[in-house]
């Protein structure tokens, strides 16, 4: 899970609950512990964009859940409470996202307008952030659209304007949101896994093709062939047992298809 | 079970988008300005979407009416398919769609005034009979409690002799029939496969035998009904497994009441095969004996031709052969 949020204090909660430990030396403020990272990024659009672009080159792996938590103003929701960014859009952009919602929660889903400075007019069911539309477009060069989602708490609407907003509430508001802001972390990573790809495999074909022999076709044929092994329930290191003593990589694939094609039927 | 609707701004005021608004007052209601907005863009994963697909509400601005190819027919030589929904709310591991299709969200076109107007010309073109399927793009009936559709098609068909409408479904659902007295030019097509492939390959897809039930139901209503064999798909005990299926269905339906049987193999244009394969990539059936022929991907040659035999005589010992047709796949 990899959370950009753009102050220290909307960052402080998360990082108390989760026990997460600040790296050193990094050129932006970052966290982590196990999967979980958050990075302090800034305000706005070209600082989100370079931390999310900072953390994607260092944790390069597809399809992580990417959140973008933090407050925001709200044409007519309360301070305090929480939306996600159901369809985001940016002033003087056309370009607009949807972030596919799979979650099931209790949270609204808003607009939400990006905006280069501080909004104080407010429309009805709008969101005002300075960062989230360009999170979006960065976050899903690395990952599909639904895990890449943005939490919003309010901070600021038509009767609390933002004139009157204390930074250090940001902490607070953030705080209360806890339990639900965790029930998404969960529900994304769990979505997440459920696409991933069983790691075994490129493991088990970067270990054969290590033993050299292979051109790029035979390195596919043999990726594919793999993956079927792992679709039809072959157990992968009885499988690598099996071919210890296959010599050529011709041999090899033909091997493998001969070990497949009696499972190749529905049961 | 609708989360998040989003909704073309020039349809916001339609009245059977207000309705269907009305029906879900606690989903979160998302404007947009074509649909395609939504449904298009790349790097979406149809998986994950399929756990909590949105609902889109649309306005046709496109094409309404596409041809199909004769073989793909039931007797019709102009043989026509129109989409009030894309998507489906079942979920089969063998289904097009997911290959087709960047995201699961439904995408419903609301205005059925226009393909009703499309249809009706297209029908008074000609002299022979005109067919209309409405189940290519989605199960026809699955989701009518939200569309409506069968519910406002069957009336207009009723009207129209010269033009046959056929309601493609799995749905054991079939209230919307009761509701209209049953006429001619309508077949409602029960798409099977036998119980141990579906408990294999379809999901959230009503048990076998409550859509046999559905299918006597049907019948015993006037209505005209067809079996769609299709795909067929390989498994062990193959010959056994449909012999029971057939049997069933047969036992289950008076055959002067079976209008029609088509009968297709497995088959996918190899690119939709390739994104279904990625987006399930544990998925048995996509290891299964295929090959790639002509840019599609069916079932090794032999196995094919062997499978559809074996189905088409269990058919023939049962049904008289002006019923059955056979989709061919481009390469045989
Ligand atoms: S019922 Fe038909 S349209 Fe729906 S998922 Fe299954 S095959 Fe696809």
């Amino acid at each position: 899970m990899n959370l950009v949020v753009a102050l220290q204090k909307e960052a402080n909660p998360i990082i108390q609950a989760y026990g997460l430990d600040k790296e050193q030396g990094c050129p932006l403020p970052f966290y982590f512990k196990e999967n979980r990272r958050l990075i302090i990024s800034g305000i706005g659009r070209a600082r989100v964009s370079a931390a999310t672009a900072y953390l994607m080159g260092r944790f390069p792996e597809k399809n992580q859940p990417w959140l973008n938590l933090g407050i925001a103003g709200h044409g007519s929701l309360n301070t305090g409470q929480m939306f996600v960014a159901g369809r985001i859009i940016e002033t003087g952009s056309s370009q607009c996202f949807y972030p596919p919602q799979i979650i099931t929660s209790e949270v609204p889903v808003s607009e939400l307008t990006t905006c280069g400075k501080p909004q104080k007019k407010y429309q009805p069911n709008m969101g005002y952030d300075m960062e989230a539309h360009a999170f979006y477009q960065t976050a899903c060069l690395v990952s599909t659209r639904e895990l890449v989602q943005v939490l919003k708490v309010v901070s600021d609407n038509p009767k609390q304007p933002i004139s009157q907003f204390k930074p250090e509430q940001a902490s607070k508001w953030i705080e209360a949101k806890l339990p639900e802001i965790d029930h998404w972390i969960t529900e994304l990573t769990e979505a997440a896994l459920s696409i991933k790809p069983n790691p075994e495999i490129n493991k088990l074909l970067s270990r054969i093709t290590q033993r050299g022999g292979f051109s790029t076709t035979r390195s596919l044929q043999l990726g594919s062939l793999l993956r079927q092994a792992d679709a039809l329930g072959e157990d992968l290191g009885a499988l690598e047992g099996m071919l210890t003593d296959v010599g050529s990589p011709k041999q090899m694939l033909a091997e493998i298809e001969q070990i497949l094609s009696n499972k190749r039927t529905l049961p | 079970m609708i989360n998040s609707i989003y909704l073309e701004n020039s349809i916001r005021e339609h009245p059977k988008a207000r309705s269907i608004l009305s029906r879900f007052p606690k989903a979160n209601v998302l404007p947009c300005e074509h649909y395609k907005e939504v449904f298009n863009p790349a790097g979406q994963n149809f998986r994950l979407q399929k756990k909590n697909p949105a609902l889109i509400l649309a306005k046709q601005t496109g094409k309404l009416l596409h041809s199909i190819p004769p073989s793909y027919g039931v007797g019709g030589s102009r043989n026509f398919y129109f989409s009030h929904l894309l998507n489906c709310l079942y979920d089969c591991r063998y289904c097009f769609l997911q290959g087709m299709y960047p995201s699961a969200h439904f995408v419903h076109f609301i205005n059925s005034e226009d393909f009703m107007s499309v249809i009706k010309q297209t029908t008074e073109e000609s002299e022979e009979p005109s067919w209309f399927f409405s189940g290519y793009d989605c199960d026809s009936l699955a989701l009518e409690s939200i569309t409506g559709f069968a519910g406002e098609f069957l009336p207009f068909f009723s009207k129209l002799p010269n033009a046959w409408l056929e309601l493609r479904t799995k749905s054991a659902n079939l209230q919307v029939l009761e509701n209209q007295t049953p006429f001619d030019n309508v077949v409602i097509a029960f798409s099977f496969t036998p119980e141990e492939i579906g408990k294999q390959t379809e999901w959230k897809v009503p048990p076998l035998d409550s859509r046999i039930r559905a299918m006597k139901k049907a019948a015993s209503m006037g209505w005209k009904v067809g079996w769609r064999i299709d795909p067929v798909i390989d498994s062990t005990d193959f010959k056994k497994r449909y012999e029971e299926l057939f049997d069933s269905l047969l036992c289950n339906l008076p055959i002067q009441q079976l209008h029609s049987v088509s009968l297709g193999a497995f088959r996918m244009p190899s690119g939709f095969f390739k994104k279904m394969e990625k987006t399930y990539p544990s998925e048995p059936l996509f290891a299964g004996k295929l090959e790639k022929r002509a840019g599609m991907m069916a079932y090794e040659k032999n196995l094919e031709k062997d499978r559809l035999t074996t189905c088409e005589n269990l058919l023939l010992q049962r049904i008289p052969k002006e019923l059955l047709f056979s989709c061919k796949s481009p390469v045989v």
